[in-house]
């Protein structure tokens, strides 16, 4: 089935895969979004956004520091789109403690 | 492929009560229903096209047989779920069977309410005992934790009583929110011609007044639960215009009707009419229509009982042409001089088909269109 379901704080998402990218519906929002997104949701949505990081820096351990920059970049155009807020806010926390950590 | 985002399942055609402009033609006569086991069937097949909502309808869905088991069944699927009722029939025993079916209160209840008592009785031939009931089945849903809106259809009758009686329900915490939709001439309404006498003027009037009790937030909390719906965009658009207000359709209801990509994106759909698109409707009699007011119109696209539901909806020669870019109309005038002519398209093809017997003629319920014949006969 290519719908999975996020929980976000109180939201409940329901994420599509579309022939290009993906749909999220929301009661309050529509948005579209590319194949990466979709990726990572469905991940987060399966093992939560710690276990997605590791599988990410894992993978790209090398451009750690691009992928930590459009994550983030991802993670500020959620919550500037008032959607995926709780998840947002983790992923931040978690990349910038890597980063003061020295990681 | 192009996935639809609601789909409508009519579990019966059959409904204890008559309305005058029920596109489904509903009658207590009626004897179509789904079994438990042909709305399973009808479920595994939507992971081919993956929905996100699903509308249960009728007729009256609780006359069903198997109501319950559909209900429980239902509720444990991943779709945002609504169930369409009249809200009669309803008791407290079998408000609180639905709630043990439903332990996550995971399906939205929406009633229709068109007015008061006097009202609803000639629209949709209902006695006092049922007008109450609709008001005591809401409190009791609500009781339990369930989401409850209302529907009203406006026409020239119920318009001048509706926003009170909208106000009222909504004051005494009847609903959750109230959306009103404009009348569509398909189904029984067609029996009723004379609803549309006057309709332009009191659906107008209601789009002023709803937008601007929303915009001022003039019932206060209770503004922000009253909204409009609208088939096509016309039924938005023209009356905004009208009233000099056409800047409302983005800064009160989010509609870039200026711009066509971000429109699209917020009305969820890649073009201006769901056909095709973003919804369809199976029948109590398993046939698939484009969209849930087409249902028992001779736009039929198929039967389950013949075909998957996937291979109706990516096949159907109907909803193809739906999904045609251009269609021929939209070069006619006055649609093709329109500055919204990309964003509705020519208007609803239903409409004409209903009520000029043809897919291909010029929508002329459109206000527009109506304006622009009346200059040419001058």
């Amino acid at each position: 089935m290519a719908i999975f379901i996020v929980k976000d704080g109180n939201q409940i998402y329901r994420v599509r895969k579309e022939d290009v990218g993906c749909s999220v519906f929301c009661n309050e929002s529509y948005i579209e979004a590319n194949d990466s997104i979709y990726n990572m949701l469905y991940i987060i949505s399966e093992k939560g956004v710690k276990s997605y990081l590791d599988e990410v820096f894992n993978l790209y351990n090398e451009e750690r520091n691009i992928i930590t920059n459009d994550l983030l970049e991802i993670a500020y155009s959620f919550i500037e789109s008032a959607i995926f807020i709780e998840i947002a806010n983790e992923l931040i926390k978690t990349l910038k403690n890597a980063e003061e950590a020295g990681l | 492929m192009i996935f639809p985002n609601q789909c409508y399942i009519e579990l019966t055609q059959k409904c204890n009560l008559r309305c005058f402009h029920c596109f489904a033609q509903a009658t207590p006569d009626a004897l179509d229903e789904l079994s438990f086991e042909q709305v399973v069937e009808i479920y595994e097949q939507l992971p081919e096209l993956n929905p996100i909502y699903l509308n249960i309808s009728g007729g009256e869905p609780i006359l069903v047989k198997d109501f319950y088991r559909i209900i429980e069944y239902a509720a444990k699927q991943p779709y945002i779920t609504n169930l369409l009722t009249n809200g009669t029939l309803w008791t407290k025993d079998s408000i609180e069977k639905f709630a043990d079916c439903v332990p996550d209160r995971n399906i939205i209840i929406q009633i229709s309410l068109d007015g008061p008592f006097e009202i609803m009785a000639k629209h949709r031939n209902m006695d006092l005992h049922q007008y109450k009931q609709i008001f005591e089945s809401a409190f009791l849903f609500r009781e339990l934790g369930f989401t409850v809106m209302a529907l009203s259809v406006v026409d020239a009758v119920t318009a001048p009583y509706i926003l009170d009686t909208v106000k009222d329900a909504l004051v005494n915490g009847y609903f959750n929110n109230i959306k009103m939709v404009p009348l569509f001439m398909s189904g029984r309404a067609l029996n009723n011609i004379d609803l549309l006498e006057g309709f332009w003027d009191s659906w107008s009037n209601i789009v002023k007044e709803v937008t601007e009790i929303r915009k001022y937030a003039i019932w206060g909390e209770l503004s922000k639960k009253v909204s409009l719906g609208f088939f096509t965009l016309y039924e938005l658009v023209a009356p905004l215009d009208q009233y000099g207000m056409l800047n409302e359709a983005l800064e009160t209801w989010g509609l870039d009707i200026f711009d066509i990509n971000k429109y699209r994106q917020q009305i969820r759909r890649n073009y201006y009419c769901e056909c095709g698109f973003s919804e369809l409707t199976i029948s109590s009699e398993m046939n698939v229509f484009p969209c849930v007011a087409s249902i028992r119109s001779s736009l039929n696209c198929g039967s389950l009982n013949k075909n998957r539901l996937s291979k109706i909806w990516a096949e159907s020669d109907l909803l193809n042409w739906y999904r045609s870019e251009k269609h021929d109309l939209q070069l006619k005038e006055p649609c093709n001089s329109c500055q919204f002519k990309d964003f509705c398209g020519g208007g609803c093809r239903l409409t004409s088909l209903s009520l000029y017997g043809n897919l291909n003629s010029i929508d002329n319920r459109c206000p527009y269109v109506i304006k622009y014949n009346k200059t040419m006969t001058h």
